[in-house]
């Protein structure tokens, strides 16, 4: 790191290879982590055919192509064409609403000919990109009721389409991306506790369908929270009213959250609860999560070995090649595959955030943050799921689920961030 | 400028960024290790019990037999067709429907009801069974044309089968399949599975706990969707243990005499037939009219087919033990009982005669013989029925003590019967007629209760146990049906019991004495009312009842004893609305008696000779097929 900060590491940063290796290492390696997994998964597993084996393969050349694409792309001319791939993803995902092929109730793919398209994917991308261009405009200044609002709605808008699919963990995944960015750009403080204190009361309130008990056990944690803030927003130097107001509308919003939770669909109801409590439906979603967490566990130190998990083999794992192809590699890899696949993502992740701060360029530095938090969050909340840690979203896993619209965008991504990283010096 | 543009601001924003990032990602190692080490045990045994599913067999339901050995309900083979869900050829749901729309129209089912069976045992992971009892010769035909369908099964489980058809439906009962809302019970869900057969009524209702068995099972390697693995050795299956046999002390060839008789009284009969032995509570036969045929519950009965047992008549209502008829003249034994415990009458004493009809108030009280009787004694009075007789008795007694008496004997109270939903009969007593006419009930009601009509009704059993108990030691015994079984390996060890008595009435012997006399007369007297029952060889005893039924004509009863001077079979017969018992029911009872007293297939020692007919299979096997 050293050399990157003075002048004197211009010399060695010529130097430095197109291909970041602390990029490229992780990822090639879960890229074939994930597809022995597939290939376990579908192969051997209970689909027992290579059909799906085959076409994994095939998005993952794509998503090679992708990715060498997006890396040699100058930034600028990412920048340029990011409000045509925005208007170009909105677009997509309009289409999905009233063309998309129903799956479970949701409406997510769009159908290219043999191809199935899931238009949220490549959208995430686009997002990232439309929102760094908008954020590194000399003009931006996020202190400023206008700037704010313009980025908020960048973000707001494919979170809604998503929405309405529905599909509340993408729609999340907008939300959690665009807010790094914003603090990257340099949200102030009070601003974050405002636009995420909404959400804090809300999620409080609505413990007590998940949580029995009486009212005060939620009171206890929700006042201590609201004080907090008030506080924090009084060091910020605001004015006395805006706390007033602050406090009065955390107020409201703490009575009248319960009708938000009323407001869910009823599976993503099911959702949630069964993964507060999985015994209490093991054949509907709460089986998933207790299967889940039975695969991985009789996995060990050094699991069943390749290609011999029995509950994958048996089809007790739902969903294995693609949101649950992380229960794969623990039963048959054991703890020491599966902490090691932890660690890959681990240095990716780290390598993207010394990128991120390393780019001398604002719209390659939101890019590398974005791209980051992009993985990191696919990556956390999906391997929470399989851990039994999080509700089951339906998120894959980043490299190693089958799945060809993401593998591919998440291919493209980490191009973005090669390329990213390979100008880092560019201003 | 808000961006970070100033090295020493952006390091420590990636610093705050990244150590959230990588500090959650550490959060989902420990976890990880939390479940693959700490846990890792436990999961490991939960994956191995994954994979074992039970499948249960089925038990050989127990025989049930008559007192001589005669098999009244066995099992037989019934060749079933059941479909796999979630056979790996069925991935795709419209391959599911298609194969099932093409095995309901092979079969000559509703499309649409079988593919939503199918589509919903999918989740259970079991086969369904789409068709139950298919006649062996559409078997092999079948084979042939399904072979192709995967996940397709013909198999073979037992089925519930009455060889003797229709004869003692009522008490035998059926089995019916049980219902997705009683599995919702999670007591009945513990003990039965999905499709096992269930005890609806009659003896296969009250011995079910016997009869059912205790399923056994097989364990199988199976993956999450069901099907069969070999992936794992196969442990050895819990075999079923059949129900213990059953043994009757019906006797078949009585009862389908009963039977006989019944429907001697013409197309449509309704009625019932009880006889038991007094001097031990022995139900020798059980019939009643209208019927049902059994075999018919076994494989689920069609809409149509429940609707037809639901009718008016009640085919599946056993008469003996659920249906109450006012005694009409039966009645007269207690009255005539009350009379001589109260003084007001003694056997010598004649009463104002009998000129068709006894006047009582301001109403005229009719005799069945509108000509009259005459002046009479207490024999002849109950030799030919004479109701005016027995209006004087009334009149001597007083409701009261009418009521009072008839009470001590407790005539309404239920038998005890070994049958389900045994109903109770109605014997009035004061407090009641208070509550239902609001004020003290007028004399003329004793007239009319002396002669066994009005508010009185009792079922054929309850009057059964009385006269039994009457005519033997004043002790009631509870009517039996079934002998204690105790099954043993191999052998099956019957015995009668000891009878059990439930209370003794307040009867002296004289007054026994008195009622077998009089019993005896009004049957082989001269101008006995129920001459019709009279056996050669044997003196036998009984009474004619006619009891008057506001819905259409009288119901023809007939109590009999046979023989009178040392009762071993006491007789009820009732057909509705057949008139007078004398010409209508004392035939029926009659050809009891005569077959008991005159047997024809040897002794009827119930301890005697081996349990099962010749050539059963000594095991649980299942008969015919």
């Amino acid at each position: 790191m050293a050399r990157a900060l003075g002048g004197s590491g211009r010399g060695a940063a010529r130097q430095a290879a197109f291909w970041d290796g602390q990029i490229l290492l992780p990822v090639m390696l879960l890229v074939v982590a994930g597809a022995l997994a597939v290939y376990s998964a579908t192969v051997h597993g209970p689909g027992g055919g290579a059909a799906l084996f085959w076409r994994h393969l095939a998005a993952l050349l794509v998503g090679a192509l992708a990715a060498a694409t997006l890396a040699y792309v100058p930034l600028r001319g990412l920048e340029d064409l990011s409000p045509l791939f925005y208007g170009a993803a909105m677009l997509l995902l309009l289409t999905v609403l009233f063309a998309g092929e129903a799956a479970s109730g949701a409406r997510r793919w769009l159908a290219i000919g043999p191809l199935r398209l899931q238009p949220s994917e490549p959208a995430k991308v686009a997002t990232i990109l439309l929102l760094a261009h908008y954020l590194a405009r000399k003009r931006c200044d996020l202190r400023r009721i206008g700037s704010l609002a313009g980025a908020l709605a960048l973000i707001a808008l494919p979170a809604l389409l998503v929405m309405q699919q529905p599909d509340l963990g993408t729609a999340l995944a907008f939300s959690a991306v665009g807010l790094v960015m914003l603090i990257w750009a340099g949200l102030p403080g009070w601003i974050l506790i405002l636009l995420a204190s909404p959400l804090v009361t809300a999620g409080l309130a609505s413990l007590k369908f998940l949580i029995p008990g009486p009212p005060s056990v939620r009171v206890i944690a929700w006042v201590p929270y609201v004080l907090c803030a008030a506080f924090l927003l009084r060091r910020a130097r605001r004015s006395w009213y805006l706390i007033l107001l602050f406090v009065l509308l955390q107020t409201a919003i703490a009575i009248e959250a319960p009708r938000i939770w009323e407001g869910l669909e009823p599976y993503q109801q099911a959702r949630v609860s069964a993964f507060l409590y999985p015994e209490r439906d093991p054949a509907g979603s709460g089986y998933q999560v207790i299967q889940s967490q039975i695969a991985i566990g009789s996995g060990g130190w050094l699991g069943a070995g390749f290609r011999k998990g029995s509950q994958k083999a048996l089809a007790f794992l739902p969903r294995q090649h693609t949101d649950f192809i992380y229960s794969v590699v623990g039963e048959e890899f054991g703890f020491v595959g599966a902490a090691t696949i932890l660690l890959l993502y681990a240095v990716l992740i780290f390598r993207g955030a010394v990128l991120a701060r390393e780019s001398r360029g604002r719209f390659g530095s939101l890019v590398a943050i974005g791209v980051t938090t992009l993985i990191f969050y696919h990556t956390a909340v999906n391997i929470a799921m399989t851990l039994g840690l999080a509700p089951v979203t339906g998120l894959p896993l980043p490299f190693l689920s089958f799945g060809g619209s993401f593998l591919v965008t998440s291919l493209g991504a980490v191009g973005l961030l090669i390329g990213v990283g390979a100008r880092r010096r560019e201003q | 400028m808000s961006f970070p543009d100033d090295l020493g601001t952006r390091r420590l924003r990636m610093r705050a960024i990244a150590g959230v990032m990588l500090g959650l990602l550490l959060l989902l190692g420990l976890r990880l290790g939390y479940l693959q080490i700490v846990r890792g045990e436990e999961f490991r045994w939960q994956a191995r019990k994954n994979m074992v599913r039970q499948e249960p067999i089925p038990a050989l339901r127990g025989r049930i037999y008559d007192r001589q050995g005669r098999l009244l309900a066995g099992n037989r083979v019934s060749h079933t067709v059941s479909l796999e869900a979630g056979h790996p050829a069925y991935a795709d749901s419209l391959r599911l429907r298609a194969a099932s729309q093409t095995v309901a129209v092979r079969l000559g089912r509703d499309p649409r009801e079988v593919a939503g069976r199918v589509r919903r045992s999918r989740d259970r992971f079991e086969p369904v069974v789409l068709a139950r009892d298919l006649a062996p010769q559409r078997v092999a035909p079948l084979i042939e044309r399904l072979a192709p369908i995967p996940g397709l099964t013909l198999g073979e489980e037992p089925i519930r089968f009455y060889p003797q058809g229709r004869l003692a439906a009522h008490l035998l009962g059926y089995v019916g399949e049980i219902t997705e809302e009683e599995l919702r019970d999670p007591q009945l869900a513990r003990r039965y599975r999905r499709g096992a057969a269930r005890g609806r009524s009659g003896i296969e209702a009250q011995y079910e706990r016997i009869l059912r068995g205790t399923e056994g099972i097989t364990f199988i390697s199976v993956d999450a969707l069901g099907r069969k693995t070999d992936l794992f050795p196969e442990r050895p299956p819990r075999p079923a243990e059949a129900g213990a046999d059953l043994r009757l002390f019906l006797d078949a060839r009585l009862q389908r005499i009963a039977e006989r008789g019944l429907e001697g009284a013409g197309d449509g009969v309704r009625g019932a037939v009880v006889a038991l032995d007094p001097r031990s509570g022995e139900v020798w036969v059980c019939a009643s009219r209208p019927d049902f045929d059994p075999n018919r519950f076994a494989h689920g009965l069609t809409r149509e087919e429940w609707e037809a047992l639901n009718q008016p008549g009640h085919p599946l209502l056993n008469r003996v033990a659920q249906a109450a008829y006012p005694p009409g003249s039966i009645f007269k034994v207690v009255s005539t009982l009350a009379g001589l415990a109260h003084g007001v009458i003694d056997p010598q004493t004649r009463l104002d005669p009998c000129w068709g009809a006894y006047e009582f108030g301001d109403r005229s009280f009719g005799c069945w013989k509108e000509s009259g009787h005459g002046r009479l004694a207490l024999r002849g009075a109950f030799e030919q029925s004479c109701d005016v007789y027995y209006y004087q008795i009334a009149r001597r007694l007083g409701l009261r003590r009418l009521l009072e008496y008839a009470a001590l004997l407790e005539l309404d109270a239920c038998t005890g019967i070994d049958l389900p939903q045994e109903r109770a009969g109605l014997m009035p007593e004061m407090t009641w007629y208070r509550r239902h006419l609001g004020h003290n009930p007028p004399e003329g009601i004793a007239l009319n209760l002396s002669i066994g009509q009005g508010e009185i009704v009792l079922t054929p059993i309850e009057m059964a146990v009385f006269l039994a108990a009457a005519v033997t030691d004043g002790r009631v015994l509870r009517p039996r049906l079934a002998a204690v079984t105790h099954a043993r390996e191999g052998s099956e060890i019957w015995s009668a019991g000891e009878p059990e008595i439930v209370r003794e009435l307040p009867l002296t012997r004289e007054q026994i004495q008195q009622v077998r006399d009089l019993m005896e007369a009004a049957v082989e007297g001269e101008r006995a009312t129920g001459r019709r029952a009279r056996v050669e060889g044997f003196r036998i005893g009984g009474k004619t009842g006619t009891s008057q039924n506001p819905h259409g004509e009288d119901h023809a009863l007939f109590a009999g004893v046979a023989p009178i001077d040392d009762p071993r079979l006491v007789v009820v017969a009732v057909v509705e609305q057949a008139g007078h018992g004398s010409t209508m029911a004392a035939p029926v009872a009659q050809a009891v008696m005569e077959a008991f007293l005159a047997p024809i297939d040897g002794p009827l020692a119930i301890d005697r000779g081996p349990a099962r007919p010749a050539g059963a299979p000594a095991g649980a096997g299942v008969e015919g097929s």
